[in-house]
């Protein structure tokens, strides 16, 4: 599997999340707009108010993180009917995000691609604490006009 | 009896079917050889039921002659037991007349009596002793009696002859007529008075001496049918018991055969079956076969059915039509096995979790021979995927090894000033596109305008990588424009998201890597600065050649004199002739003016060789010289006011082909092309992307160059003034401020020089 696939397996995760936030929670408006796909160096602060991270090791090894801002979770949370919007719900939200990612993965990438168990942080991530490639990819992405990004670092072995 | 002959047969037939069916793959080649076969294999059989059959016939042959003699005894009982009553009868006859005649009446029937008893004991008797023919005792047909040979019954019978002799004589004078006087009644009266008791005694022995012989004959014959009945049984038993015996071996060796078969088709590395003649896939299958392809309904399925779930109609067709190959006579496989249309194909299988996943399949047949004609396929399925893979892994790699090694001889070749210049202009080039990509906010309202603006940078680092001569580069720009431009015909059909950028992102990262790696082989190079001194040198050389100059050469700025290779390169490679004239970049150029005006030179350069310098024929026949002519200046009135000219003296614009575009592209009506005028139609060559021309190659076609010429012109708040004329010239002059920070040590002007 080259590069575009990877990426395109994780993409078809997020997708598949929000629609099914879409029809579960009997939202059809709420679809999900994806920007155009950047590159951010290392050096450059990365992610939004909260992050979900998945490891992946094998054949292929670095990392995927899901991180989104506040206002984003927080409509989620609403559309689930929750009440409680402290930072505690939120983080956990992003970590179902990064689970539902990381199984669609598994799923799809066999076993020759090591997923691990999501990991959840406070803020943005510190590029310096992974290894990371020296570029990685950016996916923007909206719902509900809130914003979070899908930050892919993997490198072949 | 009957059931148990039925029985036995029902089993052998029962065994021999089961036999059949499992021998059924044993080469039987005619039906004289498969009995003599089946007769040696169940010679035991076939003895012990033809001994089974001769203990029942002789049973049953024996019933029927020891039956015959029962009957036979019992008519001699019943024959014995009527003498005894004659007996009786003729003294109670004799009786009578003589009581009759004392009385003086009628004795006739007494005496008619008398002579049919003593004639009927008199045949009896004769029989007894003789054998023949007598009427059976309820006075029925005639039966056929044997003499007596018993000994106690000849015994018998001597003592009654004689007694029976007397009997005659004594009541023979009664046979005579119908008087029977007194003298001859009284004597047999008194006869038989005396001797019927004797005669009627023997009678009963010798009945009793019948019916003991009838019963031996029963008890004979229930013996025999016993001891038959035991012998038959005991055979049927041995039958039995034989035959459960190889049953149960045979079962054994079955079971061992299956579990052997069930062992290597659960272990073996492929997916194995069997398809029969209708193409069908057989009952037994390597277990391999259902994780290859995700399923278990494999068993019983049409093969074709089956290719149809993971392949194209087409792909599948061709497989059936190939498959069928193997079932004609005299065809070797070998032979046909390179048009096998299932070799390393792509298969799409869905997994049990409803997902799609792409392998490489590799099927082989091979025909079997099952005897009697029958023709089967043995198929095996291997899954290559890991393999083709790991060779398009292999044959990447050593792409990017060719490619380095390929760059790295590239790059030898460029002054390091000049790398480093491009890997700079590179980095902010592509800094530029990716700032685009990140801020495009609303993408699907933006879509055009940054895919021009991205492909006029993208065009821009490819003209500054070909004139560097790093092809590899350019080639990857090129590529990068490529996905550029199929972005642009796919968002002319469909509303694109983001994620249709997602290639060129790619293609981005790839480039940033790219030059990555020359920054490294930048660094590793020691003897840079030998290979610069070369370099000049040679670039010398070139100026010689291509500007014509005799006398005394101006020393050129480095990056300008790398123009010198460049312009040949694309000369060449478009099979052109070029002289290139180079004025006012007399080293040491100031860098931000070079970085203002080079990649400007750069695009006029090769729309120059791409659409103006004409071919040596052409030029010929319009007397221009055969070389093209291409002059680039720069002056300066020493008040910053600067002057960049370009000029060539090809075919100037094609007008005509410039409103094609503009029409076919819908940016000017029939009507406002025709009546635009060259100066509109020039501007509209710089403003909007106009190709003239109808394939892309990797220097022209794609209409980005005057458009980013235009840009870059812009970014230098110049002004520009065209004037061309068709078949005769073109010239671009552009002019602009620029403030110097080094006046002390600028370049002489061509002002200056014509001074």
């Amino acid at each position: 599997m080259n590069e575009r696939a990877h990426i395109d397996v994780f993409i078809d995760g997020l997708s598949r999340y929000f629609n099914y936030l879409a029809t579960e929670l009997e939202e059809p408006n709420s679809s999900l707009e994806i920007g155009a796909p950047y590159l951010l160096s290392t050096s450059q602060p990365m992610g939004l108010d909260f992050t979900g991270m998945i490891s992946v090791s094998g054949n292929n090894l670095g990392y995927i993180f899901v991180s989104a801002n506040s206002a984003l979770l927080k409509r989620i949370l609403l559309s689930y009917g929750e009440v409680d919007l402290s930072d505690m719900p939120k983080k956990d939200l992003i970590g179902e995000i990064a689970n539902t990612l990381a199984g669609n993965a598994r799923r799809r990438l066999g076993a020759d691609f090591h997923i691990s168990t999501p990991r959840v942080f406070d803020g943005g991530l510190e590029p310096s604490k992974y290894q990371l490639t020296s570029r990685c990819y950016v996916l923007p992405f909206r719902w509900k006009s809130s914003k979070a990004e899908l930050i892919i670092s993997i490198r072949e072995r | 009896m009957s059931v148990i002959v039925l029985w036995s047969c029902h089993l052998f037939v029962t065994s021999e079917t089961y036999f059949s069916a499992s021998d059924c793959g044993e080469n039987l080649l005619n039906r004289v050889g498969m009995f003599a076969f089946m007769f040696g294999k169940y010679r035991f059989l076939v003895i012990s039921i033809a001994l089974f059959l001769v203990l029942d016939l002789g049973v049953l042959v024996l019933n029927f002659y020891t039956s015959g003699k029962i009957a036979e005894q019992a008519e001699l009982i019943n024959l014995a037991g009527r003498q005894r009553t004659l007996t009786q009868q003729m003294s109670k006859a004799t009786l009578y007349i003589k009581a009759q005649k004392l009385q003086m009446w009628v004795y006739q029937s007494g005496l008619d009596e008398l002579r049919e008893h003593y004639k009927t004991f008199a045949d009896t008797l004769r029989v007894f002793n003789d054998g023949g023919a007598i009427e059976s005792i309820d006075g029925g047909q005639p039966i056929e009696i044997q003499a007596v040979v018993a000994p106690q019954g000849l015994k018998i019978l001597e003592q009654a002859n004689p007694l029976w002799k007397q009997f005659e004589d004594a009541l023979a004078p009664l046979m005579v007529d119908t008087l029977v006087t007194d003298e001859e009644i009284d004597p047999a009266s008194a006869f038989i008075a005396s001797n019927n008791a004797p005669m009627f005694m023997l009678m009963d022995e010798l009945t009793e001496h019948f019916k003991a012989s009838a019963e031996r004959q029963t008890v004979f014959l229930r013996r025999a049918q016993i001891v038959g009945i035991s012998l038959a049984t005991i055979n049927f038993f041995i039958i039995l018991f034989h035959f459960l015996k190889q049953l149960r071996g045979r079962d054994l060796k079955i079971k061992v055969k299956q579990n052997e078969s069930d062992q290597i088709l659960s272990t073996i590395g492929d997916g194995v079956f069997l398809l029969d003649k209708n193409l069908v896939i057989g009952g037994q299958y390597s277990r391999q076969l259902e994780t290859i392809f995700s399923t278990k309904r494999v068993s019983g399925q049409s093969f074709k059915r089956f290719l149809g779930r993971y392949f194209a109609n087409k792909t599948v067709g061709l497989s059936m039509d190939f498959v069928k190959l193997y079932f004609r006579p005299h065809i070797n496989s070998a032979l046909i096995e390179d048009v096998n249309p299932l070799k390393r194909v792509e298969a799409t299988i869905t997994t049990e979790d409803d997902e799609a996943v792409q392998k490489y399949l590799d099927f082989s047949f091979a025909p079997l021979n099952q005897g009697a004609g029958n023709r089967a396929i043995l198929v095996t399925v291997k899954d290559v995927t890991a393999q083709i893979l790991l060779e398009a892994q292999d044959e990447q790699a050593a792409d990017e090894l060719e490619q380095q090694m390929s760059l790295l001889t590239q790059i030898l070749p460029v002054p390091y000033q000049e790398l480093d210049y491009f890997i700079q202009e590179s980095t902010q080039g592509y800094d530029r596109i990716n700032a685009l990509l990140k801020d495009t906010k609303h993408i699907a309202d933006n879509f055009e305008n940054t895919l021009n603006k991205i492909a006029r940078e993208t065009h821009r680092l490819k003209g500054s990588a070909a004139a560097l001569n790093l092809k590899w580069v350019a080639e990857q720009h090129h590529a990068l424009e490529d996905n550029i431009e199929a972005l642009r015909e796919q968002s002319k059909v469909k509303k694109l998201s983001g994620r249709n950028l997602l290639p060129l992102t790619i293609k981005l990262k790839s480039n940033y890597e790219s030059l990555e790696l020359i920054s490294q082989f930048r660094c590793r190079l020691g003897n840079y600065a030998s290979v610069v001194g070369t370099t000049v040198e040679a670039a010398n050389d070139h100026q010689k050649t291509l500007s014509g100059h005799g006398g005394e050469i101006p020393e050129i700025d480095g990056k300008w004199l790398s123009l010198y290779d460049y312009a040949e390169r694309l000369a060449t490679d478009q099979g052109l002739s070029l002289d290139v004239d180079l004025r006012g970049f007399e080293a040491p150029m100031e860098p931000t003016l070079t970085e203002k005006l080079h990649p400007i030179a750069i695009q006029l350069l090769r729309n120059a060789i791409a659409h103006g310098i004409e071919d040596s024929d052409t030029r010929c026949r319009l007397k221009k010289p055969n070389n093209g002519q291409l002059l680039i200046a720069l002056s300066h009135d020493r008040g910053g006011n600067y002057r960049f000219t370009f000029q060539d003296d090809g075919r100037g614009f094609d007008y005509a082909a410039i409103r094609v575009e503009l029409v076919s592209k819908g940016i000017l009506t029939i009507e406002q092309a025709g009546r635009a005028s060259s100066g509109d139609l020039i501007r509209h060559a710089f403003m909007d992307t106009v190709s003239t021309q109808l394939n892309t190659d990797p220097i022209s076609g794609r209409g980005v160059g005057l458009p980013l010429v235009w840009q870059l012109i812009k970014s230098i708040g110049g002004r520009l003034k065209v004037r061309s004329v068709e078949r005769e010239f073109t010239h671009f002059i552009i002019e602009f401020e620029h403030q110097s920070n080094e006046r002390e040590t600028s370049t002489r002007t061509l002002m200056e020089r014509a001074g």
